[in-house]
């Protein structure tokens, strides 16, 4: 068994154990790892240590919280005062932050000890953490495999056991899917549940930040301490308390079956019999927008992105260019072509391209509408029927690094799965729960209603029970 | 040419002077040292997130209901995109499809309505300073709080736009929600200029952006309109293009600015951070309650009280002013507080910027009780103006310079009897005023007057005069 | 759509192409237009599109709190000077 946080915080409150040895045992399990998988960015010994005394005299003092002198890791679009945020981009490789995201200081409230910042696509755009400026991150489980995005390095970093728990951002599937390849859990809360102050925003009405951990219970801890309202999120609200006794399951079989393979619908097999065990009722559910997700994303995220991307000019801060320029125009169309890479300067054109002109009502404003009409869909036809929502977390387990999709459609495949829940603002959690034909994790995916996130958890964590995965146990 | 309409419209800035920006809690500060009022939020970096602050709201709502504007119960921001480098997100939020106040108007004089469309709250660009070499950026008025103010193309002379631009000002600042001062830049109008033909449909128009001073504005759509007439006139109407130019106040001429037009597409959608705000009628209520009396009511008040319509425009026309004369009328007599107002203080002041601060040295109460001296014969209008100089320059109380023998009244008594003597002493005088000579009269006051080194008042002298000769 | 308006969104996106990758971003915007398009056969019938509504409660007092201090507000600039961000306008 992997370190879990509630093992650990037992033995750093009953001394058995320090942080600083702790933290020091992570430092060195950090070099030894990043050469494999290189799911670090950033690491700084002394920051680091320093937190951990810090976590150590609060613990000797007697008032430590369940994260105290805990060392965790966060992705490298979270900011950080004391540590470089990069977005995996040339054009914040040397962006020193003046704040910290909302989250990071709410983790140090508590006495948490970062060790690193980890990999991820470059501006968290892409699904497999290979296109970032700091190079690839592998899946810890075999390097020529994806570790999958773009919360890549987050996840590769708990399965691995470089940190005990990470945060990652969720736009469409950013948290869940690369934990699932991972075989982790991660966890993406309802909207609004955690301060996106200081998430390097890509998609503003997708994001969201939450937990990636290597059980249930440590994300819910994690969760529980960095949600709530913000005065530096409008967005931001407390979530309130909820439960559910005797949930009904909802599984939309038709769709699974089509787009799933072979193991993965093995596993998933295994969790609708976890169904029968828990005594849980399952129904079928099917919504009529399914062939939509992708493409709503495609066009409103997209055009959340070209808008966000904006802000990247190299003039108050970040890349700008050293060669030669005409006026304002041209030094800011050369810091951009040269600091951005391929995925992000697509990504922004499409989304300019959905709001220019007469597009603007074409496109972006039918989407909008669209997606209100699948909102309203879900709890009309879906939810009035079943509590949460069961499916395989990806259709297949991580595929290998030089897989080539042959369409844009199929190439967001590995996220149809979890898009709903960015789309609708739902909490989504995936658990490890098998493992494929070639021995990589296979997750599934549960989703509830909105501020139904503690509901979930529970949930969730009776659905863990009946994991058939294999944990790595690397030394 | 007169055969040619001119229709003008406008489009406001107004900076709003909450204490703190727009979307963060920096100070709404500008002009010292740069770059000193700014946070992660105002200068755009990644992963900030706007706050929108509530007074702003409050005072976007207090102007629109001073202009007769309805409230919708939701208002929602959006994105104006466009790379400069005085806009650090490379997007302005600002409002555009459900803005916090639409359909409104404002009176003029003559009675004529000017529609505002409606009015937007929105953030400031940061500001630029150029140079030959260099663009130098300050980001203290970054993200600070603006309105804009979008009338309807109502206004047909040059005439009607300064009274809008004044009444405007003068609404804005009684409301206090901002200094309104066109040269400091805290208020600038882009204005729109087309002429046609009466019966004829609209003619082309053209935008001149960012006037900042009344005169300018008069000047800039009186060129714009011989401009547009003599291109029509000539058979060169095709040469007025809708189009963006400048005011260049050493030409006294406009020119254009030449914007590319494929840069203009300023992709508006609805800014994901923030939620869509809901306004209850009740709270549009309360605020309307708390509004305090707009110029137009303090005048019609002041006509009533009998001070004359002109007296009454100026007294009304600077916030500053109206409020030191509300508050001086409460100590004394309303009528010679005007006179002491409009004569010998605004005489000491030079500029329309000085009146507007109408920053003096004597306190309303001190005035107020000076004119009660004058109204209850204490002191003659004639003491009062003298001392009046001195007190604006010394800033001492009136007390301080009113000497014992300027108190004493005159007796009215001894008044009487000093007329009688008058009128015996001088009966050339009045016989040429029984004879039709007005002007007569006033040498029998002057004996009285000199009789009683100018402590007498004049017209109760007057009236004794007349009463005796009759 | 056709290359001039890839031309277009790379001025409007301030991003800037060589011949060929003008070509390959012409195809690329394309195929992901295609595929999206099929979003303007649905019939929708829903004119609002609100996401999240709030109250005025819910907004910022308006109490000033201390801004960064100048050095930290000019750190990440390319260049500064005299406190300003100072910008050249070419090179």
């Amino acid at each position: 068994m992997p370190h879990s946080l509630i093992n650990l915080a037992t033995q750093l409150q009953r001394k058995e154990i320090s942080s600083v040895e702790l933290t020091t045992e992570y430092l060195n399990k950090i070099k030894k790892q990043n050469k494999k998988t290189n799911s670090y960015i950033f690491t700084n010994e002394e920051v680091s240590l320093n937190q951990a005394k810090k976590a150590d005299e609060i613990i000797k003092k007697g008032s430590p919280s369940v994260l105290t002198g805990i060392p965790m890791s966060l992705k490298d679009n979270i900011m950080t005062i004391d540590m470089p945020t990069t977005a995996a981009s040339k054009m914040l490789a040397k962006y020193i932050p003046s704040y910290s995201a909302t989250v990071y200081t709410k983790l140090l409230n508590n006495g948490a000890v970062l060790l690193g910042k980890t990999n991820l696509d470059e501006f968290a755009m892409g699904s497999s953490t290979l296109n970032g400026y700091f190079g690839e991150t592998s899946n810890p489980y075999d390097t020529d495999k994806i570790a999958g995005g773009s919360s890549g390095g987050s996840a590769a970093s708990v399965a691995e056991d470089t940190s005990i728990y990470s945060l990652g951002s969720d736009t469409g599937g950013s948290i869940r899917q690369p934990a699932s390849y991972c075989g982790v859990v991660g966890f993406k809360p309802t909207y609004g549940a955690v301060s996106r102050n200081g998430l390097i925003a890509l998609a503003s009405s997708f994001d969201q930040i939450g937990p990636i951990a290597k059980n249930v219970e440590d994300a819910r801890i994690v969760f529980n301490v960095i949600k709530g309202k913000d005065e530096f999120d409008m967005t931001a609200f407390e979530i309130p308390r909820t439960t559910r006794q005797n949930p009904v399951i909802g599984i939309d079989e038709d769709s699974i079956q089509k787009i799933a393979d072979k193991d993965t619908l093995k596993v998933f097999e295994k969790a609708i019999n976890a169904c029968k065990k828990l005594g849980y009722k399952t129904v079928k559910i099917n919504s009529k927008y399914d062939d939509l997700y992708i493409k709503l994303y495609f066009v409103l995220a997209y055009a959340e992105m070209a808008s966000n991307m904006g802000r990247y000019t190299g003039i108050g801060f970040g890349y700008h260019t050293k060669s030669s320029y005409i006026d304002t125009d041209d030094f800011i169309r050369k810091t951009r072509s040269e600091a951005f890479g391929d995925d992000v300067k697509t990504r922004v054109m499409f989304g300019n391209y959905m709001l220019s002109g007469d597009n603007m009502k074409k496109y972006y404003y039918k989407a909008l509408k669209i997606r209100h009409d699948l909102i309203e869909d879900y709890y009309l036809n879906i939810f009035n029927k079943c509590d949460f929502i069961l499916s395989p977390t990806t259709p297949t387990a991580a595929p290998r690094k030089d897989h080539k999709y042959s369409s844009v459609e199929e190439g967001s495949l590995p996220n149809i799965f979890a898009l709903p829940a960015n789309l609708i603002g739902l909490p989504s959690i995936t658990i490890p729960f098998g493992m494929s034909s070639e021995n990589m994790p296979i997750g599934i995916m549960l989703s509830g209603k909105k501020n139904f996130d503690n509901a979930l958890f529970t949930v969730a964590k009776n659905f863990e029970q009946y994991s058939e995965h294999k944990s790595l146990d690397i030394k | 040419m007169s055969k040619y309409n001119l229709v003008v419209g406008f489009e406001t800035h107004v900076e709003l002077k909450t204490k703190t920006k727009i979307f963060c809690s920096c100070a709404n500060e500008f002009g010292g040292e740069p770059n000193t009022n700014c946070c992660p939020i105002c200068l755009g970096e990644p992963g900030t997130l706007p706050q929108l602050n509530k007074e702003v709201v409050k005072y976007a709502i207090k102007a629109g209901l001073s202009l007769n504007c309805k409230i919708p119960q939701e208002m929602s921001m959006d994105r104006k995109h466009y790379f400069y480098p005085d806009l650090g997100k490379s997007y302005q939020t600002t409002q555009s499809s459900r803005p916090i106040c639409l359909e409104g108007y404002l009176t003029l004089d003559s009675g004529k309505k000017i529609r505002i469309n409606h009015i937007h709250i929105e953030e400031d660009a940061s500001k630029l300073v150029h140079d030959s070499k260099n663009i130098y950026i300050d980001n203290n008025r970054g993200s600070t709080p603006l309105i804009e103010i979008v009338t309807e193309p109502d206004i047909s002379s040059v005439e009607e736009a300064r009274e809008y631009i004044e009444k405007l000002q003068a609404i804005l600042r009684h409301i206090d929600v901002s200094d309104c001062k066109m040269q400091e830049g805290s208020m600038r109008c882009d204005v729109n200029i087309s002429v046609h033909k009466e019966g004829e449909p609209l003619g082309t128009r053209t935008e001149i952006k960012n006037m900042n001073s009344i005169s300018f504005i008069e000047k800039a759509i009186s060129y714009e309109y011989d401009r547009h007439v003599d291109l029509i006139e000539n058979g060169q109407k095709d040469q007025i293009i809708q189009e963006t130019r400048r005011y260049d106040e050493k030409t006294d001429s406009t020119e254009s600015m030449r914007e590319k037009e494929d840069a203009q597409d300023y992709r508006y959608f609805p800014d994901p951070n923030f939620f869509v705000l809901k306004i209850e009628p009740s709270f549009v209520e309360n605020l309307r309650k708390m509004l305090p009396k707009l110029p137009s009511e303090i005048k019609a008040e002041l006509i009533e009280d009998g001070i004359d319509e002109k007296a009454a425009d100026l007294l009304t026309k600077y916030k500053n002013v109206s409020d030191f004369y509300l508050e001086a009328k409460k100590y004394g007599d309303n009528k010679i507080i005007a006179t002491y107002i409009l004569g010998e203080i605004f005489r000491s002041m030079e500029t329309e910027e000085e009146k507007e601060n109408f920053d003096i040295k004597i306190t309303a109460e001190d005035l107020g009780k000076l004119s009660l001296l004058q109204k209850e014969n204490k002191i003659t209008a004639h003491i009062a103006y003298s001392i009046l100089p001195k007190m604006l320059k010394e800033g001492r109380p009136h007390t301080a310079y009113l000497t014992k023998e300027d108190l004493v009244s005159v007796d009215n008594t001894e008044v009487d009897k000093l007329c009688k003597e008058a009128v015996d002493a001088m009966p050339q005088a009045v016989k040429d005023y029984k004879a039709g000579k007005e002007k007569a009269i006033k040498a029998v006051v002057g004996y009285v007057m000199r009789a009683t080194k100018g402590k007498a008042n004049p017209s109760y002298t007057e009236q004794k005069i007349l009463e005796l000769i009759q | 759509m056709k290359k001039p308006t890839t031309i277009l969104l790379s001025e409007l996106s301030k991003i800037e192409f060589d011949n060929e990758s003008l070509d390959e971003m012409t195809n690329k915007l394309n195929e992901l237009e295609t595929y999206v398009s099929s979003i303007c056969d649905v019939k929708s019938d829903n004119e609002i599109y609100d996401f999240e509504i709030g109250d005025i409660d819910e907004l910022r007092e308006d109490i000033v709190k201390e801004s960064l201090s100048q050095e930290d507000a000019l750190k990440n600039a390319a260049k500064s000077k005299n406190g300003y961000i100072q910008f050249p306008r070419r090179k």
